[in-house]
């Protein structure tokens, strides 16, 4: 009896953990404000922009949950750049959860490799920046496996002069992750005898 | 004498004020570190040392006024600069996870064998770190597939006191002032 409930045990625990790794997402859209999805170090500060677009500061990383590696991905951030004097980038970075311990949960601090630097737009709405499609095994993410997205924001101390204006990373608002896929090819099996004959 | 003692034994265990730290120097490895990552030796015998993400020296005690210099070198691929940043000490064990900092410096780096010494400072950090608390010193290295952030070896941190509200006098200087 004792058995068959460890058995129980086991059959549901790895059935759990196969929907749990079916379920993760390859793509990512989301936007900074009230239904971001995000985890961050720091609260946000909100930048106005004068086209009604909103634009938000942070201070230390923003994070997301792990999606998975099925093709090469495009990453796009949507940032704004409005300062008359010196910002920092924003950086993107790309941290592999290869390891057991390495969780899919929304987690910041965990370091990676930088995927973009984007300098932010200087228009009325700010703009899109984008890099891809890349290969994600290049940034220690081999195809299948799982993978998050980090954005790195810096801030100077705080100014006496003129406070709340202190050079920072530029403001940030959206950012879009879509993935192509590696196409594998349905065949006959006479299709297969021609190719290899 | 019991008094003295306790006197002594709070004195011995305030932070230091002050850091001399080279990573190429037995011992003065870094409090915490994120992923080790290339060391460069250079023509002129001098090893720098590169991470993927953060290491932190801590704790510090601020008396005020700080001068922070870091020895860099940059080369071919070097592609991102190093942010040093001050960090309020909250949490330690933050420190090189997920505690937000303040940058204080950005190096770049030259590509002298025998390394580059930037300098920024006197500045005031109490506005994050008041008199008498703590505060880590951290740099933050970033890396990339074909490209990593200067590499660094020694840093300086030197602190200038700023003067006590109370200051002494002798008598007759008291004297002096109030006649």
């Amino acid at each position: 009896m004792r058995s068959v409930g460890l058995k129980l045990v086991v059959v549901v625990t790895i059935v759990t953990a196969r929907l749990c790794a079916a379920q993760l997402p390859t793509e990512l859209e989301d936007c900074a404000g009230p239904s971001a999805d995000f985890c961050s170090d720091s609260t946000a500060v909100l930048m106005e922009d004068d086209c009604g677009e909103t634009f938000y500061r942070h201070r230390g990383e923003i994070a997301w949950a792990a999606l998975k590696n099925v093709g090469p991905v495009t990453i796009s951030v949507k940032t704004l750049d409005r300062r008359f004097y010196m910002t920092f980038p924003l950086y993107v970075m790309v941290r592999g959860r290869t390891n057991p311990t390495d969780g899919t949960d929304c987690r910041t601090g965990m370091g990676g490799h930088v995927a973009l630097v984007a300098l932010g737009g200087q228009q009325c709405g700010g703009a899109w920046e984008s890099v891809g499609p890349i290969d994600l095994a290049r940034y220690g993410v081999p195809p299948g496996a799982n993978y998050s997205l980090q954005c790195v924001f810096f801030e100077t101390l705080p100014g006496t002069i003129f406070p709340g204006l202190e050079p920072s990373t530029v403001g940030f608002s959206c950012i879009r992750v879509t993935s192509h896929p590696l196409q594998t090819g349905d065949a006959s099996w006479a299709h297969v005898k021609t190719l290899f004959r | 004498m019991t008094i003295w003692a306790f006197a002594a034994v709070a004195a011995s265990a305030q932070p230091p004020t002050e850091l001399d730290k080279c990573l190429s120097r037995s011992g003065d490895d870094p409090t915490c570190t994120d992923i080790g990552g290339p060391i460069t030796f250079t023509e002129c015998n001098q090893r720098f040392e590169n991470f993927f993400g953060r290491i932190a020296w801590y704790p510090l005690q601020c008396i005020g006024p700080i001068t922070i210099s870091i020895e860099t070198y940059a080369h071919w691929e070097t592609r991102f600069p190093l942010y040093v940043e001050v960090v309020p000490l909250r949490d330690p064990t933050e420190v090189c996870e997920n505690s937000p900092g303040f940058v204080v410096l950005v190096a770049r780096g030259s590509g002298d064998p025998c390394g580059t010494s930037e300098t920024a400072g006197p500045m005031d950090i109490t506005s994050v770190a008041p008199i008498g608390t703590s505060y880590a010193i951290r740099v933050f290295f970033l890396g990339h597939p074909t490209g990593d952030s200067t590499a660094m070896d020694c840093i300086r941190v030197t602190a200038q006191p700023v003067a006590s509200p109370i200051d002494q006098h002798t008598w007759a200087s008291v004297k002096t002032i109030y006649r």
